[in-house]
């Protein structure tokens, strides 16, 4: 079995106070020296457990269904840190390209900030090794 | 590898379940699924023949690697139909997925 300490892997954060219930837009160039996106998730407890990714689009291809449950990709304390990304979905082969999450929360309450993170690869054998292991 | 296919989304209406049927094209094989937390999911594929899962609670509960939370199962599909029922509290917004493969 791969350890995830041997492969070449980077996680790359997007940042968003979210302030009301609409559809807030994180947008970010994924970082160019990586080859394939692999995995998704949201990191931040204070998101509602009904928050929506709205869409999640990597050069205007749907990386996962949109209105897709925010809870599928949320993980708590519990979870190692390297477990906590969502990757049942075709590795996106990407080269710095442009990244768009939509995001909503509809039991909003109070501003806080919202990070969701990608892991991003250019060994994908190894890492998918290292996801579903 | 894997592609993810709603197969049900909506507010659970008629006291809290409701039924799906459908056929999927261009895929050779399921690998899981998966649906909203606090949910029942029951999944018949061959025309109603084969029961894969029946009434199968999914939970609420974010303690779980999200890449474990799936069903993980191996079903070759030919054209057939897939069919379900999911149940939970009324008017809850749920979701059902299929991971499927090519």
């Amino acid at each position: 079995m791969t350890e995830l300490s041997k492969t070449a892997f980077i996680i790359q954060c997007f940042d968003k106070e979210i302030v009301n219930n609409k559809v807030h837009e994180l947008k970010e160039e994924l970082d160019k020296d990586y080859k394939y996106l692999v995995g998704i998730a949201i990191s931040n407890s204070n998101a509602g457990a009904n928050s929506i990714l709205e869409q999640v689009k990597v050069k205007g291809a749907d990386v996962l269904p949109e209105k897709f449950e925010a809870a599928h990709v949320m993980s708590n304390g519990a979870v190692a840190p390297n477990k906590r990304f969502f990757s049942w979905f075709t590795p996106i082969p990407v080269s710095g390209d442009e990244m768009i999450i939509r995001f909503s929360d509809p039991n909003w309450s109070t501003n806080y900030n919202l990070q969701v993170q990608v892991l991003l690869t250019n060994n994908l054998e190894e890492i998918v090794n290292v996801l579903f292991a | 590898m894997y592609s993810l296919h709603k197969i049900y989304g909506g507010d659970l209406k008629n006291q809290g379940s409701e039924s799906f049927r459908f056929t999927i094209k261009d895929f050779k094989k399921v690998r899981g699924a998966f649906c909203s937390g606090g949910v029942n999911l029951s999944l018949n594929f061959d025309n109603g023949r084969k029961v894969f899962l029946h009434e199968f609670e999914f939970g609420k509960t974010t303690d779980c690697p999200p890449n474990k939370r799936p069903v993980i199962f191996e079903k070759d599909l030919d054209m057939e139909l897939i069919s379900g029922v999911v149940s939970g509290i009324m008017g809850q917004q749920t979701s059902v997925y299929l991971i499927l493969e090519k």
